[in-house]
């Protein structure tokens, strides 16, 4: 009997931490959802498991014109909502030139922080986001057995995520003030780094990850996730080389709680 | 002062390592009583000592009776052989627990998905809780408590993955607090039932917790330890630094061996860093210039390495000797690797290397040599 103390906290720190996950998740689902929208296999890639992995997950899929590496600058109408003023406001301590000697070390030393990110769906920021592949598609070099230039934008145009993000703040409510249409912008927690490149060095806001991007599937929905096949990049060739867009194949209705965690609330076969 | 402060931490083990029959478990006792007989014959056989026949027969039946009594309180082994079965036991339980853990683990990858939400909650917060009582219910019914380690290393692989599949259930967002709930169990169930693995278990979650919480705190994410092993220096000094001190004053003799583990996961958190910064010199929080902080951490390690032997040879501390002389070893070599490997030919490299192992071994003779004549 002497010994039970700490059994008894050992199954109290069960007990209460389940406790504690439980209520979480129902406060988050509780009420009108902060944000709620259908999107469909463009934005919901849903990889089919072998026998021995029961797991659905939906891993969510979106434009980002602030990442940490890229080949090509953005536009600056698209990439300048993480700029050094945003920076600061996240966090970031830019007190060191980024010309300067130890700039480098100073910047790469810095680790992420934890952000709210605005992910606008089917908007104008998709439409600015087309244009700059455009024009990235266009400066490739071509090689023989690729396909022609408006045929690799149609791609684009028709089978990537249309889900892009917009803006990053360290307060949620501030985004959604910015952006009020819950229909067309989910906020949802990420991470954001300071990014020091160019030339000559300059700084700029990444961001590197959506925490939530692996999104559960309930067992209920797991009929109609199993009759779908992969879906292979969207397209197929026809014999004669013709490129067919693929129409997605399932269409989900994702929401997000209070507490910026989503769910998935309903799926649509679509083919 | 200073001095007397860092004789007296010296000193704590010192004072754990006495003879004192309190301070012993059952089975280091039953131990030194086999000896004790065995070295009582052999000393008769030599005619070094005689004891009368009334004299002898009064300590045959008191060892006798004293370990008839330990093997009957607390199931200890009194013959070599039980020992080498014990051996087996412990093997078959470590290897049976881990065994077990990855079934949990490959059972809720199979299943799991296929469930509605809340049997996936109900079951994943069920299991955990089946297993500690289990465990419990096993230690109360054996003493050597197999058993009860192996249902408590399975409940501690059960409540991570409890609390990872229940997060991902719901989609919610990673925490560190995890860490720290994860920590307090393995503790809680290691000085419950006297059990090392799951301390060990514990105590790398509480690591993780301390540093991904400072890190949270700053504003940081909390998951990019990498970015500044420092951190890890720092708390695996303050594991080893504590589990130190908590043993020194420790006096149930369940707990005897537990500051082995805090030493031993205090010093692989002290070095691994250092190892990865010898290496990296850009992720540190030194004011130098990384090539200078490469160069710092790679005649630290060694130093430091060595200081961890002479500690651990000087306290007894087998863990803290194994431990320094292995990172000496590596932090060594790779700046030998560093230093000649393109200067020389590699049959002359490590030529080198074997005369420098052989003087090693001669310093070591020398160490033992001497705490022998201190003894």
């Amino acid at each position: 009997m002497k010994r039970a103390p700490l059994f008894y906290a050992a199954l109290g720190l069960l007990v209460v931490s389940n406790a504690f996950v439980l209520v979480h998740a129902q406060r988050n689902r509780a009420g009108e959802p902060e944000s709620e929208m259908e999107l469909t296999e463009r934005e919901l890639r849903y990889y089919p498991q072998g026998k021995d992995d029961s797991s659905l997950t939906m891993m969510l899929l979106w434009q980002n014109p602030v990442a940490e590496y890229r080949y090509q600058p953005v536009p600056t109408s698209e990439a300048d909502f993480f700029d050094g003023a945003k920076l600061k406001e996240i966090g970031f301590d830019l007190r060191v030139a980024p010309d300067a000697k130890q700039a480098e070390r100073f910047y790469s030393g810095q680790r992420s922080r934890e952000v709210f990110v605005a992910l606008e769906y089917d908007g104008p920021a998709w439409q600015e986001w087309l244009k700059w592949r455009a024009a990235v598609l266009s400066t490739e070099v071509p090689f023989p057995q690729q396909k022609p230039f408006d045929v690799r934008l149609r791609i684009e145009r028709e089978t990537t995520s249309r889900l892009v993000a917009v803006d990053v703040a360290l307060d949620p409510a501030r985004l959604r003030e910015k952006f009020p249409d819950r229909k067309k912008v989910m906020i949802l927690s990420g991470r954001a780094r300071v990014v020091r490149d160019g030339t000559p060095p300059a700084l700029r806001g990444a961001i590197t990850s959506i925490s939530t991007d692996g999104i559960n599937v309930p067992n209920a929905f797991r009929p109609q996730m199993e009759q779908m096949n992969n879906y292979a990049g969207g397209y197929h060739q026809a014999n004669d080389g013709t490129v067919i867009i693929d129409p997605p194949g399932f269409a989900a209705t994702i929401r997000v709680g209070s507490k910026y965690e989503p769910w998935v609330a309903e799926v649509r076969k679509l083919r | 002062m200073a001095r007397g402060a860092w004789n007296t931490a010296l000193n704590w083990g010192r004072h754990s390592h006495s003879v004192k029959l309190e301070a012993m478990t059952p089975q280091e006792r039953a131990d030194r009583l086999r000896v004790f007989r065995e070295e009582l014959a052999a000393l008769e056989s030599e005619g070094a000592l005689e004891l009368s026949a009334g004299q002898r027969a009064g300590l045959d039946a008191h060892v006798a009776k004293t370990l008839a009594g330990l093997a009957d309180s607390h199931d200890v082994d009194t013959t070599e052989s039980q020992r080498h079965i014990s051996l087996g036991m412990k093997i078959a339980s470590a290897l049976g627990g881990l065994a077990l853990c990855v079934a949990v683990v490959l059972f809720f990858q199979r299943y799991l998905g296929t469930w509605p939400t809340e049997m996936q909650a109900g079951v994943l917060a069920m299991l955990p809780i089946g297993l500690t009582v289990g465990a419990e219910f096993a230690a109360r019914r054996e003493r050597t408590l197999y058993y009860a380690a192996l249902l408590s290393i399975v409940a501690f692989a059960a409540f991570v993955a409890n609390l990872a599949l229940l997060g991902a259930i719901f989609n919610m967002a990673p925490t560190p607090n995890a860490l720290l709930v994860w920590g307090l169990f393995g503790l809680a169930l290691a000085y419950h039932f006297g059990l090392r693995i799951v301390l060990a278990a514990g105590l790398v979650s509480l690591l993780g917790w301390v540093i991904a919480a400072t890190n949270l705190w700053r504003g940081w994410w909390w998951w990019e330890f990498e970015r500044r092993p420092e951190e890890l220096i720092g708390a695996g000094l303050l594991v080893a630094v504590i589990g130190t001190a908590a043993g020194a004053r420790a006096r149930h003799a369940r707990f005897h061996d537990f500051p082995q583990i805090y030493r031993l996961l205090g010093l692989l958190a002290i070095f691994f860093p250092m190892l990865y910064l010898s290496a990296d010199g850009l992720p540190s929080y030194l004011p130098w210039e990384p090539s200078s902080v490469k160069t710092f951490y790679q005649m630290a390690g060694v130093v430091v390495s060595g200081i961890a032997v002479w500690i651990g040879v000087r306290q007894s501390w087998s863990e803290v000797t194994n431990t320094g002389t292995l990172f000496f070893a590596i932090f060594l070599f790779f700046r030998l690797v560093e230093w000649w490997w393109d200067s020389m030919p590699t049959y002359l490299f490590f030529l080198l290397l074997g005369g420098i192992a052989i003087g090693l071994v001669a310093i070591f003779k020398r160490l033992r040599a001497r705490t022998r004549s201190l003894a």
